[in-house]
């Protein structure tokens, strides 16, 4: 198990390294004089040369990626140009939120998704199928910036049962949950079905039934435990993909979250932020799989014990 | 030879038809056996005879597919099993009634302790703590001589050999002492050598609880290890029965004889084999007549236009041959 | 495992009955209702693709000062935008643009990651590490992120919308076709076609890529859903198709500002994107259906 865990730690770097490269060169990527692109058409000479400087794109390519990476090292991750403010703090105020969506969004999806794909998948090809089903289909294809104009009209306008944006209250966290969870929970849904239905077939199911054990016991103890492997590591992925959902849901509902400084930093053509909150939704993103990795070596008695 | 057990189970008539898209299979078309207490009933036939679908059918595990019992009666102590209902049904398995099955390797839940495997079937049928039934669960793993009891209690089955998983098996079905075994093709995943250790074991238990046992194969050599009846099944169909010395001595069906020369037998030279041509037939094109006729060496135009009926060969030993109306094979 | 010896069995006589992969894939297709109606409104969006913006009742870009925000009508079907502009109209124009980017996305993706993945899977060594390496990196982006960023780079419009979902669509085709291709590559017909000297070309496109059409189909229609909703993300975001571009994202980015007042201005262009979207994957699962051998009850 702890040599399993050190080889996938092992195997993670060289993508890191590869990401953090990548994420280098992005900001050299751009067409055009960066300096003078973040400087503005107006900007006299000098500006844009101050500006160069600022940026450290004056200096050699390597020295400049040698600075970046010791940087990083130390969590500089630069100064924001729109904020005049480390990058790092400007994250900072914001992760918590986006943090809160996410695991509320999981959360909730994860409890819905399981539960429909159980159902679906227990009464394979009959109306519960069906109707699970669709509703799951319905779910991947809804634009969630569209669920969420419907849930401020009806919860929000309409019902003035709920704000319609900002943030810091559990109220303020529903609608952007529900918005964000949708598409997950029809994910999840979606795979958990298709493993419960191939479990099911297995032999160990009629065992189970062989022994008298109740339904609900052969349902639940037997067939999603086995299930439960692969729906972890389904769940784990979404997980990741939610931090980098949350921009569409973010700027729904005015939601001051790293979505939101994203966009704010596209906008704004801030590259040390962009730069910055890329690279922490890909790390974040590696991270979350190695977890899961981690986690499903832990469920699975198999590879645990060897 | 008379018999005076009482019968344990008794199948009468039983039909299960399975309702496809593609039109009504008739997998088990008119069965009946008599099981007495403490015996061992081999139920012999190729895959494809009805047998393990009789099994189901007993153990009332056809929910969810889309089998039925059309037709018939299986009394278990003179009650009847087949039409009762799913939550009664559930009660019975495991605790009236268990069952192994042919293999070992995906039998078991991979992701579950063996004890816990084992002990969650004692809870479900019986009102004892936690502790308890882990005692009868190990207790019980004990009697089927695996080593390292306590140890294999907090293993997983990948960590235990096919035997071993077996045994696991056995002693899951019958740690709540049922009243019968079916055992289905218990041997058949397993090495020879492992095969009679096996046998063995059910033999000894079998004596030990009082269980009487159902025993489906397609292996007549197996059968004259354990059994004490046979009931040979043929599409559907029981073909022959009685007791094991009668039936080895005087098979009496073409079909009981030709799986009685495919065994090997000791000093017979492998190639002498004898196989049956020709496969089960396809139960959507059932012949006619006996349905064991097209791939029978000694049919003539009788067989293929009436189906026979039983006949008696001796004591409970009947057969489902023409030949046999006139008095022998 | 008898029993995946019998279902593996099963399917091989059945193989033997059947011509053609794909003529069984159909023959199963047809079965799911579900997917004929997806695919039969897929057609119909093909078909206002080409002539919405002609069959459209007024013009799309038609300023109508004296019909400003109004409710859906007789006149105005899905009613009129803050120019007086009539919805339907620019809804069923704002077909191509959806359908357009989708298809080209998905399709540059799909034919940069098969290249990719036979390459990989056929030569394997350090081509394929490379490869692997690459795809690797860009799943370390959540989808939408890496399309900011490379709308970041190249600057908003829809062609560079185009563009990044086909570089974040390419890795999943080329982890599929990698996989079909290392199973294929010493499969007994293969070997056979190497025996006979069949250049590595011939063996990867005549022999190879077959096998593994099927699955491509079924992925491709599955991606041109999600890229379809990935665009007009960008786009509703502002970084996609620009004003006055009927694209169905924008147009409901636009509706929220009279949200309040007219709602029909986000329900309707929402209710477009939702609908392509789930014929897309309802096709998608419809052929994916018909391809598992496993569901042949």
């Amino acid at each position: 198990m702890l040599r399993y865990t050190l080889k996938r730690i092992v195997g993670v770097i060289p993508t890191l390294i590869i990401v953090v490269t990548f994420v280098f060169f992005f900001v050299r990527m751009i067409p055009g004089d960066p300096a003078r692109l973040v400087a503005g058409e107006q900007a006299t000479l000098e500006d844009v040369e101050s500006v160069r400087e600022q940026l450290g794109l004056n200096q050699p390519i390597p020295v400049q990626y040698v600075k970046y990476v010791t940087g990083l090292v130390k969590g500089d991750l630069g100064m924001s140009l729109r904020t005049k403010r480390p990058v790092l703090t400007e994250v900072s105020a914001r992760y918590g939120n986006t943090m809160a969506l996410t695991v509320a969004s999981l959360v909730w999806s994860t409890i819905v998704g399981v539960l429909l794909g159980v159902w679906s998948g227990k009464n394979r090809g009959k109306w519960q199928d069906f109707t699970g089903m669709t509703l799951a289909v319905s779910g991947i294809s809804l634009p969630n910036f569209w669920i969420g104009f419907l849930l401020i009209m009806l919860f929000a306008v309409k019902l003035r049962w709920l704000p319609t944006t900002g943030a810091g209250s559990f109220k303020n966290l529903i609608l952007p949950a529900i918005t964000l969870g949708t598409s997950i929970a029809a994910i999840i849904a979606r795979f958990t079905r298709s493993s419960i239905v191939e479990v099911l077939k297995e032999d160990y199911i009629r065992t189970a039934r062989a022994k008298g054990l109740k339904e609900k016991t052969v349902t639940w103890g037997h067939a999603f435990r086995n299930s439960m492997i692969s729906v972890v590591t389904v769940v784990g992925l979404q997980f990741g993909f939610l931090l980098g959902g949350s921009v569409v849901t973010e700027a729904v509902f005015a939601y001051p979250g790293l979505g939101q400084l994203l966009i704010e930093s596209v906008n704004y053509r801030d590259y040390p932020a962009i730069q910055s909150l890329i690279l922490i939704f890909s790390l974040q993103f590696i991270i979350i799989n190695l977890v899961v990795d981690i986690l499903y070596a832990i469920l699975n008695p198999e590879i645990k014990l060897s | 030879m008379e018999d005076n057990r009482k019968n344990i189970l008794e199948v009468k008539d039983l039909h299960t038809y399975f309702y496809t898209d593609s039109g009504v299979v008739k997998s088990v078309d008119g069965v009946d056996f008599v099981l007495k207490e403490g015996a061992t009933l081999g139920i012999v036939g190729e895959s494809g005879s009805g047998k393990s679908v009789t099994s189901l059918s007993i153990m009332g595990l056809l929910a969810g597919t889309t089998g039925r019992i059309a037709e018939g009666e299986i009394l278990l102590e003179g009650r009847d099993i087949a039409h009762i209902s799913e939550e009664e049904k559930r009660k019975m398995r495991g605790s009236q009634i268990s069952m192994i099955f042919q293999e070992p390797m995906t039998s078991l839940n991979p992701v579950m302790k063996i004890g816990k495997q084992l002990t969650e079937c004692i809870l479900q049928h019986q009102d004892i703590s936690k502790e308890e039934a882990y005692q009868k669960a190990e207790d019980m793993l004990r009697k089927t001589g695996v080593p390292r009891v306590e140890h294999m209690m907090k293993e997983y089955p990948f960590q235990l050999s096919g035997g071993q998983r077996q045994r696991v098996m056995i002693a899951m079905a019958l740690v709540c002492r049922p009243k019968i075994l079916i055992a289905d093709e218990p041997t058949t995943a397993l090495d020879v050598t492992i095969q009679a250790q096996i046998l063995d074991l059910m033999n000894d238990l079998k004596k030990e609880i009082g269980t009487s046992i159902l025993f489906i194969t397609h292996d007549l050599g197996v059968v004259a290890e354990v059994c004490d009846e046979v009931v040979v099944m043929y599409c559907g169909r029981v073909v022959e029965k009685g007791d094991v010395y009668s039936l080895f001595a005087k098979p009496s069906h073409p079909y009981t004889i030709g799986l009685l020369n495919s065994i090997p037998k000791l000093g017979e030279a492998a190639e002498e084999l004898e196989v049956i041509p020709g496969n089960v037939p396809n139960p959507k094109y059932m012949p006619k007549g006996c349905k064991f006729a097209p791939r029978c060496s000694r049919a003539f135009d009788k067989c293929m236009e009436e189906e026979p009926g039983f006949f008696t060969i001796g004591d409970g030993h009947v057969s489902r041959c023409w030949l046999c109306e006139k008095g022998g094979i | 495992m008898i029993g995946k010896k019998k279902a593996a069995h099963a399917e091989l006589n059945e193989k033997t009955d059947i011509k053609t992969p794909v003529s069984e894939m159909i023959r199963k297709f047809k079965k799911q209702k579900n997917a004929v109606v997806a695919l039969v409104f897929i057609l119909f969006l093909v078909f206002l693709a080409f002539f919405g913006e002609a069959l459209a009742p007024f013009k799309i870009n038609e300023y109508d000062y004296s019909s400003i925000l109004q409710g859906p009508s007789g006149a105005h079907w899905f009613g009129t935008d803050e120019f007086g502009r009539d919805l339907f109209s620019r809804i069923i124009s704002g077909t191509k643009i959806s359908l357009a980017v989708g298809l080209s996305a998905v399709s540059v993706g799909a034919i940069c990651g098969t290249v990719l993945g036979l390459l990989g899977g056929y030569y394997r060594g350090i081509i394929d590490s490379i490869i692997m390496r690459i795809c690797d990196t860009l799943f370390a982006f959540p989808g939408i992120i890496l399309a900011i960023a490379i709308v970041a780079i190249l600057g908003s419009g829809i062609g560079n919308v185009v563009i990044a979902v086909s570089v974040f669509s390419t890795p999943t085709f080329a982890r599929l076709v990698r996989g079909r291709t290392l199973a294929l590559k010493n499969s007994v017909f293969v070997q056979a076609a190497k025996n006979l000297g069949a250049s590595d070309a011939r063996i990867l496109f005549r022999h190879i890529l077959p096998g593994a059409i099927p699955e491509i189909i079924v992925q491709f229609t599955m991606s041109v859903g999600s890229s379809i909703l990935t665009a007009s993300s960008l786009s509703f975001l502002g970084m996609g198709a620009q004003p006055p571009t009927p694209e169905w994202g924008l147009l409901l980015a636009n509706g929220r500002n009279y949200m309040m007042t007219s709602l029909h201005c986000t329900l309707f262009p929402g209710l477009a994107i939702f609908l392509t979207v789930l014929s897309f994957n309802i096709l998608g699962d419809g052929l994916r259906d018909a391809l598992d051998p496993k569901l042949t009850d």
